[in-house]
């Protein structure tokens, strides 16, 4: 039966900051074979609605920091596994940004399935950039069992 | 170049995306973990992964999100993507081909919005799924009375 420490749900855990250069755009985009010119080309992505290079959306994931979860106090679960992920994108991240992203555990549920019980625990990163703008929403799945 | 949606009224629920096809190696998957500040033997490292109880090194889940993504994007340039959803229901290895697909499930219009909703699948030529997911696209719709 999964118990846990229930304060956590909604408090900010982690806050972190990082700007953005055109350099890791392009980099980015070259990594998952992106052949739109709009990641990497300037004079390209002038003449766009967009009025200059922006990122791919998944590039939101870069904004990442590598504090570890609270200590949520779980009955069980010694194994973590990724179970997916949500993203929402709300606007374009542009070289200069400075994003700013703020971690929550945003849900802990558990559900049996097939080989028995899992804790499902939803970490939650929301960011902004320097104007206060939210730029995206994503939403980690981590499973954990025994 | 194949085939591209530039408006909300030339898809309909059922069509499917275009395949992307791809086949990441070992240095493919380096070059992704760097700059996306990701780095861990399990990605890179084949020893390293099978002490973690892994076949073997394996392609991030966020790299296969970036792949449907991209197929996405590609098939709608003119559009917004909005939202992604992605289950990882297998480990993905490397130098392995796989298809990244889709199919539009649901449409909407409204509020100024033209939204296209699609199923996403990450494969391998066997038809074995690796990832599974969502996304939403916002479209330009065409201007009424316009003929292209």
């Amino acid at each position: 039966m999964l118990t846990f420490d229930t304060s956590w749900i909604g408090k900010e855990f982690d806050r972190y900051s990082h700007e953005v250069t055109q350099e890791e755009i392009v980099e980015f985009a070259a990594s998952v074979g992106e052949t739109d010119p709009l990641y990497c080309d300037a004079a390209y992505a002038k003449t766009t609605p967009y009025g200059g290079i922006v990122a791919p959306a998944t590039f939101c994931i870069v904004f990442r920091s590598n504090a570890p979860l609270p200590d949520l106090k779980l009955s069980y679960g010694t194994r973590v596994f990724d179970g997916g992920k949500e993203c929402v994108f709300h606007g374009p991240i542009r070289p200069g940004d400075t994003i700013t992203g703020v971690d929550r555990i945003a849900e802990v549920y558990e559900k049996t399935g097939r080989s028995g019980n899992m804790i499902f625990v939803i970490r939650e990163s929301e960011l902004t950039n320097q104007h206060g703008d939210k730029v995206a929403v994503m939403r980690q799945i981590m499973i954990q069992r025994d | 170049m194949g085939e591209r949606i530039h408006f909300y009224e030339d898809i309909d629920i059922g069509d499917e995306i275009e395949e992307l096809e791809i086949c990441p190696t070992t240095a493919d998957v380096v070059r992704y973990v760097e700059v996306a500040r990701m780095q861990s033997g399990r990605f890179t490292d084949d020893a390293f992964a099978r002490n973690e109880g892994l076949p073997g090194a394996i392609i991030p889940g966020n790299m296969s999100l970036g792949f449907l993504s991209r197929m996405v994007t590609e098939f709608f340039p003119a559009g917004t993507l909005r939202n992604l959803t992605a289950n990882f229901r297998a480990t993905v290895p490397h130098n392995t081909p796989l298809i990244c697909s889709g199919v539009v499930t649901e449409k909407q219009d409204e509020q100024g919005q033209h939204l296209v909703f699609c199923d996403i699948l990450m494969s391998n030529e066997a038809g074995d799924r690796y990832v599974q997911g969502t996304a939403q696209v916002a479209l330009p719709a065409r201007q009424a009375g316009a003929d292209c």
